[in-house]
């Protein structure tokens, strides 16, 4: 989980994916394993971000698409494709990305307030701010909103 | 129940050892009121208030403990023949055991909201009118006595701990003597010079004031002297004073235990059941839920390892190694199948365990209905998965309810009828075949399906016309309907809030069916099929798409391979034809292509499917086309955490030999939607 109570000096720990065109972040502590692609499960009446279900070592684990959860244009599957196990409210849940770049350490402070508004073409609810490194800018997502609202406010069918 | 200040281990302990107290309570003093000179019986009512009444003191709640006490008080009485068992005592006993539940569910939390003296009084109100008559010295017992005084209790402790023999000596000198107290004085003389005499009754005080009577108990601290000092010599030693009528020495410990065990346990039924949970380990719930799940991970695991030692034999035949890892997997598999019948026996209860609540509430619904009721449960050992027994108490409570309130006709009615007054409603369990089935029958009036077609048209759940094609048992089947009830006026017994739509709900969320026969003027069998288990089922694998799904199997009819002219369209509706029934259908493709799959995009017109798994849910059919079947196997059920949720139509899911997912089908779910 996420500390709030961190520190801006603090330095975080970050893994870096892509998605479409741009990088994202997320906090180290949230991530359980990173895999390769593997036979997904789509499960009727789901949530729509949901994209199905995948075998995580024998449990069952629910994997999303990124894409669909940003409100970005459906991209296909390629080698580079990975599943980004993180781990919420002591589930593990799945994230397809295009890609995963690299592990990045950064000062806390880099991280500034996403500017409402100025993101574009995509659903800000997730995001927890920009990480400004200066030569590039990573977009920080918030793990714990992750699953509290899909695109269009939809919630039906997330349990509590 | 205010002030209270317990360990949360102690209170923990307390908790449970209270609830299943006042269980037994509950379920023996139901029966005491038929079996009022059952002395077993009697013993296990005295010993759970004994046990209740000394924990309660020992955690210092008070208005439990004086509740108690009153209880044990007039139970010693019965128990010792003093006192008739009437109606009014049983109910004064009820009372005085909810007002305990009332202060259990009050420990803690700040003030009680419960006076107990009105139950106090009851208690001695009822003990008084009969007690009178029989007319006996109104002594206490020597074990209330006891038990309610840490410190004699400490005592006794000690000298069992010092190996000497607490004894019991009852005294009783001629009712004629005029020098009874005398008598008694020197009779504990005596006795005390064979040992340390811990308390007597009536109180040396007592006595020395002449205010003693003629009888006295004396418990006593005796080392036993092999070869030269037995019990025996204590009576020996009182019978040396004059004008000693009887005297008589037992051992303490026999007093508060019953004297003679029974082993047999089913002659016993619930009781033994309750008993015996005390000789057994608790363990906690959600540590045998994880081990069920290490369990559930190895049979995915073997039927893998199977599969690649398949996979091996075809492509290095005859090879040694591969051989080796052949037998080593199929012992490992009869291990696991073994392992997994001990985890699945270790989450077994016996259904004793919610049965044994409802006589209490027949009584209740009985009374409270003013209708007369003969209740009796069988099969109380039968076991089934605790996960199952809890879900299955509150739809059970219900049809008791209704079983006596709607079921059972008022006395004089059965009367005219030429039936008994006393209606008779039976609950029993038993095994058949892989299932558990649990009946409840009642002789009552039945149910009458032509009133019931009238009714539900006037409610406008059905149309006239449709009425007038129903069979009889479809008819009946609406009774499981939504907002349909078939009670002329509400009553508070068996109320609104929940329908018998909750409890099929309920019975099928469990993979279990319930069904209903019924005869007019004869009465009805509600029947509840149930699985052994929750955590695994025999499913039948079926594939749609690219997905395989589990069908519970025992939702399944039949398979059919689909045939052009089976189909037809009804209103706009694809329905099945199959040999003149006309049933829904249901297409999983449907169901699964709701939205594009990455890959080729489904198109709707293209239709594979090649096979009808025909299910029944209750008295429907319906047709699922799927577009092949795969294979018959255990399923071992996983959860699918809650950030999936609930999906409709889909109750979990369960990894595959080859480890796939495959997704388990809601039938009771897909079968409305259809």
């Amino acid at each position: 989980m996420i500390d709030r109570s961190r520190s801006p000096e603090a330095e975080r720990e970050i893994v870096v994916f892509r998605l479409a065109e741009s990088v994202y972040g997320i906090d180290i502590d949230v991530v359980r394993e990173i895999i390769r692609m593997q036979a997904i499960t789509p499960v009727p009446n789901a949530p729509d971000f949901i994209e199905g279900v995948t075998n995580l070592r024998g449990k069952i684990c629910p994997v999303m698409d990124m894409r669909r959860r940003f409100g970005l244009a459906l991209g296909r599957i390629t080698a580079d494709s990975r599943i980004v196990v993180i781990e919420i409210d002591g589930e593990d849940v799945g994230m397809i990305v295009d890609g995963v770049e690299e592990v990045l350490r950064l000062p806390g402070s880099s991280v500034e307030p996403a500017p409402l508004g100025e993101v574009e073409s995509m659903n800000t609810d997730i995001i927890e701010g920009i990480a400004n490194l200066g030569t590039r800018l990573i977009v920080m997502f918030d793990a714990e909103r992750i699953l509290s609202d899909g695109p269009d406010g939809e919630s039906e069918g997330i349990a509590a | 129940m205010a002030e209270v200040d317990i360990p949360e281990d102690d209170l923990k302990v307390f908790l449970e050892e209270a609830e299943e107290q006042l269980g037994v309570l509950d379920q023996d003093i139901t029966r005491l009121e038929k079996d009022p000179h059952n002395n077993e019986l009697l013993q296990e009512i005295f010993r759970a208030a004994h046990t209740l009444k000394g924990s309660s003191g020992m955690l210092g709640l008070k208005d439990m403990m004086e509740l108690t006490h009153a209880m044990e008080d007039i139970l010693d009485k019965v128990r010792k023949g003093q006192l008739e068992v009437t109606s009014d005592l049983i109910d004064a006993l009820l009372m005085s055991i909810d007002g305990l539940k009332i202060l259990k569910e009050e420990i803690g939390s700040p003030g009680s909201s419960l006076d107990i003296a009105p139950m106090v009084e009851a208690i001695h109100r009822a003990a008084n009118v009969d007690g009178a008559a029989v007319g006996k010295t109104d002594s206490v017992s020597l074990e209330s006595i006891v038990s309610s005084d840490l410190d004699l209790l400490a005592r006794i402790h000690a000298a069992e701990a010092a190996n000497l023999s607490v004894t019991h000596v009852s005294v009783r000198i001629a009712a004629d003597s005029t020098w009874a107290s005398v008598r008694l004085f020197q009779a504990i003389q005596e006795l005390g010079t064979l040992g340390d005499i811990i308390v007597t009754s009536p109180s040396m005080a007592d006595i020395e004031q002449e205010k003693g009577g003629n009888e006295l108990e004396v418990l006593i601290a005796f080392g036993e002297v092999e070869g030269q000092r037995r019990v025996s010599d204590l009576v020996d030693a009182v019978r040396r004073v004059d004008e000693v009528e009887h005297a008589e020495a037992r051992p303490w410990s026999d007093e508060v235990q019953p004297s003679a065990r029974e082993d047999d346990k089913a002659s016993a039924g619930p009781a033994a059941a309750a008993k015996d949970t005390q000789q057994t380990l608790r363990i906690d719930v959600e540590r045998l839920d994880s081990m069920m799940n290490l369990v559930g991970e190895l049979i995915i695991d073997r039927t893998r390892v199977n599969k690649i030692t398949k996979d091996l034999r075809l492509r290095y035949r005859g090879d040694e190694t591969v051989q080796a890892l052949e037998e080593i997997g199929a012992h490992i598999g009869k291990m696991v199948a073994d392992l997994n019948q001990s985890m699945l026996e270790a989450r077994m209860l016996p259904v004793g365990v919610i049965f044994g609540k409802f006589p209490r509430l027949a009584r209740d619904v009985a009374r409270a209905t003013n209708k007369e009721v003969d209740f009796v449960t069988e099969g109380e050992d039968t076991e089934i998965d605790r996960t199952i027994i809890e879900k299955i108490k509150d739809p059970l409570m219900h049809l008791l309810r209704n079983a006596i309130d709607h079921g059972l006709e008022p006395p004089d009615v059965r009367e005219r009828a030429g039936k008994s007054r006393v209606g008779s409603v039976r609950l029993s369990a038993c095994h058949e075949q892989g299932h558990i089935v649990i009946a409840l029958q009642d002789d009552g009036k039945g149910i009458d399906a032509t009133a019931l077609k009238q009714s539900a048209v006037e409610k406008g759940v059905i149309t006239a016309d449709a009425a007038a094609r129903m069979s009889d048992a479809e008819a009946i089947d609406l009774i499981f309907q939504p907002g349909f009830s078939t009670a002329r006026q509400t009553s508070d017994i068996s109320g609104r809030g929940v329908g018998m739509d909750v409890v099929r709900n309920s019975i099928q969320s469990l993979n279990g069916m319930i069904t209903v026969e019924t005869e007019v003027g004869r009465g009805s069998i509600f029947k509840l099929q149930l699985p052994l288990t929750m955590a695994t089922f025999r499913g039948l694998l079926v594939q749609s798409g690219d997905s395989v799904y589990a069908i519970p199997l025992s939702y399944v009819r039949e398979t059919v391979r689909l045939e052009p002219g089976f189909l037809e369209t009804i209103v706009d509706r694809e329905v099945v034809n199959l040999r003149g029934n006309v049933l829904p259908l249901f297409r999983l493709s449907d169901f699964v292509g709701q939205r594009p799959v990455a890959g080729a995009p489904a198109d709707p017109r293209r239709r594979v499917e090649a096979f009808i798994v025909i299910v029944r849910v209750g008295e429907r059919d319906t047709a699922l086309a799927v577009d092949s079947l795969v294979d018959q196997q255990e399923i071992v059920v996983k959860s699918m955490g809650a950030h999936v949720g609930r999906a409709k139509g889909i109750a979990g899911a369960s990894i595959l030999g080859d480890g796939q997912v495959a997704l388990i089908l809601d039938v009771a779910s897909l079968s409305k939607a259809a």
